[in-house]
Order: structure tokens, then sequence, then C-alpha cells
């Protein structure tokens, strides 16, 4: 009797039309999400590489501004702490590294970007006539490791560990500009793990900025 | 040909029943709808890919613009300041430079139809926003631009042919670096008002085997600078206000201003207060001020004030000294707390030069029976007129005449000498030290005061170092004049930045 019963409202059930809308909405709305689940990983992992671009960059600004003040040129010897970090509030007595870390991690990644290596690269750079910016040189250890800005510096360690002048490039009587290279890393996360493309994509996010600091 | 119009006709009766017959059906309508709308869900999508790709490049070429503006005008700086010897130009390697920059960022000018331009202020570049500097040739901009084409896909079946034209979307990012005038401040200025002594060609000189050390403390003058041979100055730069053409080896850098360096302090000149002496016996002791009011408490001295006991300031006061000199005589004259002084050497208007006063000279600071120290912070920022100087001599009654000023040790010869800490007597100070009428010879070491700053700025006629003198200065003597109160001398504009 019970069997018949239900027999009969499974076929009934097979023959009603009512509701087939919702169920085909929503079969078609599951196979939608997938695409648009997709579009806004993708899109959110291109934001982020972009930021990552960026906070590269506002950490080069922010050491080219904690360098280009009057107390702090030439930014060999007064300018420098590329590997250390100072325990000063004050913001005029910043490291270079501390300048630098700071632009990085103002951003909009906040302290989840941060310096390969943990520290900023340092160095002279030559520019030739095909366009090509190339390192001639390294910062003095005395200076990548002294104090931030107008910190004590050893006038006999000015001169940069390489080569004096651009000999060999565009203008011979050219000096090597100081540069500061930064690069950055950041680890992104899949918003919607493995239903998303996004997640095969590389999840460590790196970028480098270059900028001339004297 | 009947049976063949009969099978048409029922054919196209099934037909008519077949298709009519769907209208009422909901089978499947959702699907249909569905694969209806994801034509132009698709289409949407793609054109905010396609636009958000636009965004993409247009923030990585402007990252690149940024860094190769700023390498350009550093580059074109340095070649500005080194062609400045025979005649100042730009010269061409900062469009090397800024273009060598771009290339690291993966835009090489010429390569898969990218375009970056690199313009100077020869050129010259409007700024974007209105600045001033006092360098000549330099009132414009240096400026990046870095120009790509991108493809278009979603947009171009649309119908959109790119913002040219042409096709493809051209995507710009433009930089500009702008001569800023922010102030670099000078420590040590000599305005080479009068004669010197000691046989001075200029207005500063640093020469034999004597060790100075100025760091963080960079040098003016408006009398002509000469370092030569004097490799340990170890000041960030000196600036020449006499057109740059009396500079030898003063400072890291040396620059050149077309007019003098201002003098910050002439003015207050008009600011000392009048009071009438009776005779100029002179004294001992002044009374002291009482806990630290806002306002500094004025204190005058006819006469030479000669210390008979130690000297605690704890408030504020003006000490105006008028015909005569300050001697320590083996005292410690000191500020403390909140507490600061200025010391005001002055004469009564119509006495030029002051009168001859007996035992003293002509507004010296000294210590006559060594041992004495001086330990003086100035009136603190925000305390009036005089907030930030700790010594001041009236410009006017000394002027023209040959009236040395400042000795920190026994004068008995008249040769002005800043003698900083030695065996008998102590030299710590914070503040600004104005002595126009002063030809000082450095030595020493000089600390900054216990209750100021980092902070000491210092104004004379002449300064001579001729071998056998020592000086140096506590670290970074600049670098808290802001919270010192003083009007630090200071020039305009070595530095482009990033504006726009």
């Amino acid at each position: 009797m019970i069997g018949q019963m239900l027999r009969r409202r499974r076929f009934h059930y097979a023959e009603s039309e009512r509701g087939a809308a919702a169920v085909e909405l929503a079969f078609a709305l599951f196979l939608l999400t997938i695409p648009v689940m997709n579009v806004v990983d993708l899109a959110f992992y291109a934001f982020t590489w972009m930021q990552t671009q960026n906070a590269a960059q506002m950490g080069a600004q922010a050491g080219f501004s904690n360098c280009n003040t009057a107390d702090a040129l030439p930014a060999a010897m007064r300018c420098y702490g590329v590997n250390t970090s100072t325990t000063s509030s004050s913001a005029n007595n910043l490291t270079l590294f501390d300048a630098v870390n700071q632009g990085i991690q103002e951003t909009a990644l906040n302290s989840t970007v941060t310096l390969v290596s943990s520290q900023v690269t340092d160095g002279y750079f030559c520019s030739s006539s095909a366009n090509v910016l190339t390192q001639v040189g390294t910062l003095g250890y005395a200076y990548a490791d002294a104090g931030g800005v107008g910190a004590s510096a050893n006038t006999n360690d000015v001169a940069p560990v390489g080569v004096s002048t651009c000999s060999g490039f565009q203008d011979t009587s050219a000096v090597p500009g100081e540069y500061i290279v930064v690069n950055v890393t950041h680890s992104y996360q899949s918003i919607f793990g493995f239903v998303s493309v996004a997640s095969l994509l590389p999840a460590t996010m790196t970028a480098t900025a270059y900028v001339r600091i004297d | 040909m009947t049976k063949v119009i009969t099978r048409a006709k029922s054919l196209g009766q099934r037909l008519r029943n077949r298709l009519f017959g769907y209208l009422p059906n909901r089978r499947g309508n959702v699907a249909a709808i569905v694969a209806l709308a994801m034509v132009p869900l698709c289409g949407v999508m793609g054109m905010a890919a396609e636009g958000s790709n636009w965004f993409l490049n247009n923030r990585a070429q402007q990252n690149a613009a940024d860094a190769a503006v700023v390498a350009a005008a550093n580059a074109g700086l340095q070649d500005y300041y080194a062609n400045c010897a025979s005649s100042c130009s730009w010269g061409s390697n900062y469009e090397i430079e800024g273009k060598a920059v771009a290339n690291k960022f993966g835009y090489l000018n010429g390569t898969g139809n990218v375009t970056v331009t690199v313009a100077g202020p020869d050129t010259p570049v409007p700024c974007p926003v209105n600045v001033t500097i006092k360098i000549a040739s330099a009132a414009s901009c240096f400026q990046v631009t870095i120009s790509k084409p991108v493809p278009l896909y979603m947009t171009h079946l649309l119908g959109f042919n790119g913002n040219k034209g042409t096709g493809v979307e051209w995507i710009s990012a433009t930089a500009y670096a702008a001569p800023v005038s922010e102030p670099a401040d000078i420590c040590l200025l000599t305005l080479g008002w009068g004669s010197y002594d000691h046989g001075q060609q200029y207005a500063m000189q640093f020469h034999g085997s004597s060790s100075i050390n100025l760091e963080g403390c960079p040098v003016g003058t408006n009398g002509g600078m000469d370092c030569t041979g004097h490799s340990t100055l170890n000041a960030p730069y000196g600036v020449d206000g006499n057109s740059g053409t009396d500079k030898k080896s003063c400072g890291d850098f040396e620059y050149g201003t077309t007019s003098p360096i201002a003098d910050p302090y002439a003015s207050l000149d008009s600011s000392i207060p009048t009071h009438s002496c009776s005779g100029y016996t002179g004294a001992t002791s002044v009374p002291l001020a009482d806990g630290s009011p806002t306002a500094p408490q004025y204190e005058y001295v006819c006469g030479n004030l000669v210390l008979g006991a130690a000297t605690p300031i704890t408030g504020n006061e003006v000490i105006v000294i008028e015909n005569g000199s300050l001697d320590l005589h083996g005292q410690q004259l000191t500020t403390s707390g909140s507490g600061g002084v200025t010391i005001i050497f002055t004469s009564p208007p119509g006495m030029s030069p002051p009168a001859s006063v007996s035992g003293g000279g002509d507004g010296y600071l000294f210590d006559s029976a060594g041992g004495g120290g001086i330990n003086i912070s100035s009136n603190p920022a925000g305390s009036g007129t005089w907030a930030g100087v700790t010594v001041y001599q009236d410009p006017t009654p000394w002027n023209s005449c040959d009236c040395n000023a400042l000795t920190g040790t026994t004068n008995t010869t008249y040769i002005a000498t800043w003698h900083g800490n030695s065996s008998d007597t102590a030299w710590s100070l914070s503040g600004a030290y104005y002595l126009p009428n002063a030809n000082l010879i450095l030595d020493g070491a000089t600390d900054k005061a216990s209750n100021g700053y980092n902070c000491f700025d210092m104004v004379v006629n002449s300064i001579d170092s001729n071998g056998g003198n020592n000086f140096s200065m506590f670290a970074n003597p600049l670098s808290q004049c802001g919270q010192q109160g003083t009007n630090t001398p200071h020039v305009y504009g070595f530095r482009y930045a990033l504006v726009g």
C-alpha cells in the first residue's frame, strides 16, 4: 500500500513541470559561477601583481626621498644603512633600509609584501647609448651598514667599489650614478582555491624597482 | 503530382504544429535564456578584462617613467654642476640615462612600438606645478613619457578602433621631476663685511695641517672661501655667495649662488631694547629669571659682566651688556631644564665704536681666570624675538671697525679664538651665535648644551684656521634647529624631485 503511494507520487513529480525553471536556473547559475569565480580571481591576481609592483616602486621612491635632502647628500657618504635598521623614531634619521621598508609596507599590501632577502641593493650604474643600464660598482661595506642620514662616515671609504667613471659607456667623463634596487615579494592566496585557474599561476609574486639616488 | 503536393502540405502542417507546439512548452526555457545572455555577459567580461589590462599597462609604465625621470634629472644635474666649471649646460647624458632606466622596467625605446621620450630643462619643459628655484637655467622640469600600443580584442568587435583610431589602444604615462626650492641650511656662515685678520685673503680659510671635522655642518660665505689642501673639512657642502667665483674645495659639494647668502639675523638689530646707563662700572652678577615663563626676562649690564659666582639659569633670560664683555672669570654659566639665555653685546645709539672699558673689551666672551665653563642653550622656540639666539653681537656700533668679538680663553692679543673644550674652559652650546664683526680662529671641540638640541649655527665676519688648530663639532649640528628655534641661514634649490 505504502509502496504504491510512493510510486504514484514519484511518477506524479516526474510528469510535473512546476519548479523546472528554478532547477534549470540553479544548474545554469552553477555552471556560470565557475567562470565568474575565475574572472574574479584572475582579476584579483592581476590587481595584486600590480600592487606588488607598486610597492617596489613606492619603496624605491621612499629611499630616494630619504636621501634627496641637503644633509643626506652625497648619498654614498650621508644616506646609507642599506642593511641596517634603526630604533630611532625620528623620521629625519631613518636608515635607507628603514625608509625603503616603510615605503613598501605603507602600500595596500601592508606587511604581506617584503624585501627579498630583507635587504636593499645599493650600487653604481652606467648607461650606454643602446639604452642599457649596467652595474659597474658596489657601495662600500662601511656605508652599507652604517647609520642613517647624517651619521658619521669614514671619508676614506667614499669611493665606490668598482669603477669610478663610465669609461666605455656613452660618456667617458660621466660618473656612475648611485642607484638603489628594490626587490619585493608577495605571496598570493587564491580566493577560490582549486576551482580557479589563478591557483595554477605562480603564487609568489616578485617585482623590482630602480631609482637613482645620487 | 497531387500526391506530392499533399505530402508537402502534410509536412508543412506537421512542422507548423511542432513549432507552435513548443510555444506553450516551458521545459528548457531557462537554458535558452542563459545561452542568449551568455553572449553579452561574455562580451562585458571581455571588455572589463581588456580595460583592466589598459590600467595594468598604464600603472607599469608610470612606475617606469617615474624611475626614469628621477635618473635623468640626477644625471642632468650632475652634468650641470660638472659643466659649470666652464659653461653651465645639462649635457646629453640625461636622455640616455632616462631611457636606460625605462629599459630596466621593460620599455626599450624603439622596440615593440614602445616610445620613450626624455626631455630636459634645455628643451625647455614646463613644470606641471608652480615651483621656484634659484639656480640659473633650471627653471623648468625634466620629463619622461612612455607610450606603448596595446592590441584591441573585444572592444574592437564592438567597433572601437582605439584612442587614436589606429586599431590599437595607445597607453601613455608621463612623469616630471621639478627643481625643488627646499632650503639647504648653512651651519657656518662668513659674511665678509669688514677687513680680515691674520692676512686672510678670503672670509673663510682652512689651511695648513689643522684637523677640522665639520661633519653635518655645511659652510657658506659671502667673502670667498679657500680650503685648498684641506681634505678633512668633511662639510657636506660649501656655498659661495659671491657668484661662485671664490670657492676652492670647501665641502664635499661646492655651489655658487648668484646673490649673496642672506643674513637672517641682521634685522634683529632693531629689536635690541633701549636702555640708559649712567656709567659703565660693570657687574659681577645679574638677577636670574625665576621659573620658565614664555616671555624672557631682560637684564641689563652697563660695562663688563665679570662673573663672581656660578650662574645657573633655569628660566628664560636675555642679558643685555652695553659697552662691555662677558668674563666667566673661572665660573660656570649654565642653563638647565627649560631655561635659556640670550646674551646681547651692544652699545647705546650714537656711541660707535663703543667706549673703551677698562679690563674688558668691545663685546668679548672669554674666561680671564681659566677653569670656567659655559653650557648654555638659547631661549626656547616660541619664547619671542630672541628665541634660538644664544649670543648676539649688535652689528651696528662695531661696524666698519676691526673689532674682534669673541674668545673662549684669556684674551690678551685681541685675536679672537673660538676655543672649544680644553683643559681650562669647557664649551657646550646650542643655538645661534651671531658675531658679524668677529674674525675667528676655530679651535677645540664644541659640544651641545646639556639642555639644548643638536643645533649650532654661527655667523661671523671671517673664519681662519692656519694650522695647529683642531676644531670639531657635535654630531648633526643642524638636525634639531627646528626645535631649537633658530632662523638658520640657508640657500635654495639643489635637487630635483618627482612632481605632478
